[in-house]
């Protein structure tokens, strides 16, 4: 537990730290908080237990994967007493599996707006996870984590490869897809290939 | 694609932290690809802690300089204060334990049922009646025990001597004024293996002057008096009374 100290002591280097992962700490409790009473109360709570473990950290990890850890484990144990769930960090506006086939049918362009319309949705998304289901591992994985609304270079940092091969295994997934896909599949769509990694 | 549509457990945290900092072999961090591309969860973690490891970010939103100043303040205030409590409570708790500890060497148990005291009373081993609490003046044997008591002492702890006396299952002890009075009584005693009786009555409304103290047998056949011993209750000095 740190102990006093004004200058540089540990309380000095706990406001310090706060000051520096205060933004990041509280992007993450949004993702379990129900509303701003919880956001600031978890804050709360978990820059406590930061604080009272402060001096448990011996830097074999590095301070922002020690800090991950405790503010991960504080909201996960406060959700599971509360019964909630964590957010995603990026909220798709449908669910996921319709939102992912929709996803991929604007970008394959696949047929007319008003076929789709008459579309069973379940189905498509069904069509949707055989045709990724088919294609080569690295370039399924890549293409999931796209329906998911990651960015090219977010899928780079969860697969631990460059952006250029997350880009390279799209674009052959592209390909891929178009052959299974048939006549859904449409070309003049440019969303994969442009793809610059900020979408 | 979500998390719910992929039954797998979630990987340990640790895992996930050896995938991040790129411990694990080749093998394991194949299988834990195949997850993190069908469970956002787990992949959001993985961005999660690329973020917690960035370089710091200037903060320039000051609204949230200042919302992570007060609250680094608050936290510092609330833990100091808690551990300030913490010690507060500690140091009671000793002070309380110690003179329990005194109390229960001094007193005995408040039921006076028999309960043994692991502790002798001064000039206990001398004496057919000694106190426990306040400390007896020691007299010799036959003459009265002497037990001075200050008025605002609650009790009175009391060690009857008899290791030569016939079992009864329990024993009851009255104390008595000097007209016959019955000032305090307590039943259910039980000899110690060495043959004390240790027991403790309520000290408020004592007076000092001359008492007597009275052992029962009970149970069947067991019911006369036994024993009589006398008893001298003085108040300090500076008591006033």
């Amino acid at each position: 537990m740190p102990q006093g100290g004004e200058n540089g002591g540990p309380d000095e280097r706990f406001t310090r730290l706060t000051a520096e992962f205060y933004p990041r700490v509280r992007r993450l409790v949004s993702r379990f908080a129900r509303n701003e009473e919880d956001l600031d109360d978890l804050t709360h709570e978990t820059f406590l237990r930061i604080y009272k473990k402060l001096d448990t950290f011996r830097g074999e990890a590095a301070l922002g994967t020690w800090i991950y850890k405790v503010t991960f484990n504080t909201c996960l144990a406060w959700a599971k007493e509360r019964g909630v769930e964590v957010q995603r960090r990026v909220q798709p506006g449908a669910s996921e599996v319709d939102r992912g086939a929709a996803r991929l049918e604007e970008s394959l362009g696949a047929v007319e707006a008003k076929q789709h319309e008459a579309a069973d949705e379940k189905e498509r998304a069904r069509a949707v996870r055989q045709a990724v289901a088919q294609l080569p591992r690295e370039q399924g994985r890549a293409m999931l984590l796209y329906l998911e609304d990651y960015k090219r270079r977010e899928i780079a940092r969860v697969l631990r490869v460059s952006d250029e091969t997350v880009k390279t295994h799209l674009n052959e997934a592209r390909k891929r897809l178009r052959e299974i896909l048939g006549e859904r599949f449409d070309p003049r769509e440019p969303r994969f290939e442009e793809d610059d990694g900020e979408r | 694609m979500s998390a719910e549509r992929n039954n797998e457990e979630h990987p340990p945290l640790e895992r996930l932290i050896a995938y991040h900092e790129g411990k694990l072999d080749a093998a394991a961090a194949e299988e834990l690809r195949d997850h993190l591309a069908l469970c956002p969860r787990c992949a959001d973690q993985q961005l999660d802690l690329a973020d917690f490891n960035a370089p710091p970010a200037p903060v320039v939103d000051l609204a949230a300089r200042r919302e992570a100043s007060l609250l680094a303040r608050a936290v510092v205030s609330e833990e100091r204060a808690r551990r300030f409590k913490a010690v507060a409570a500690i140091a009671a708790g000793l002070v309380l334990t110690t003179l329990g500890v005194l109390a229960l060497r001094e007193l005995g148990p408040r039921s006076g049922r028999g309960t043994q005291l692991a502790l002798d009373g001064p000039g206990a081993a001398n004496l057919p009646l000694a106190s426990l609490w306040p400390a007896s003046e020691v007299r010799s044997r036959g003459s009265a025990t002497a037990v001075t008591v200050p008025a605002e002492a609650p009790v009175l702890g009391l060690i009857l001597n008899l290791p030569d006396l016939s079992r009864c299952a329990t024993y009851r002890a009255v104390l008595r004024s000097a007209e016959g009075r019955t000032l305090a009584e307590v039943s259910g005693l039980r000899r110690t293996e060495d043959g004390r009786f240790q027991f403790w009555v309520g000290a408020a409304g004592l007076s000092p002057g001359h008492l007597e103290v009275e052992l029962y047998g009970e149970g069947e056949g067991c019911g006369a008096k036994l024993e009589t011993f006398p008893l001298t209750l003085l108040r300090p000095a500076a008591d006033g009374r």
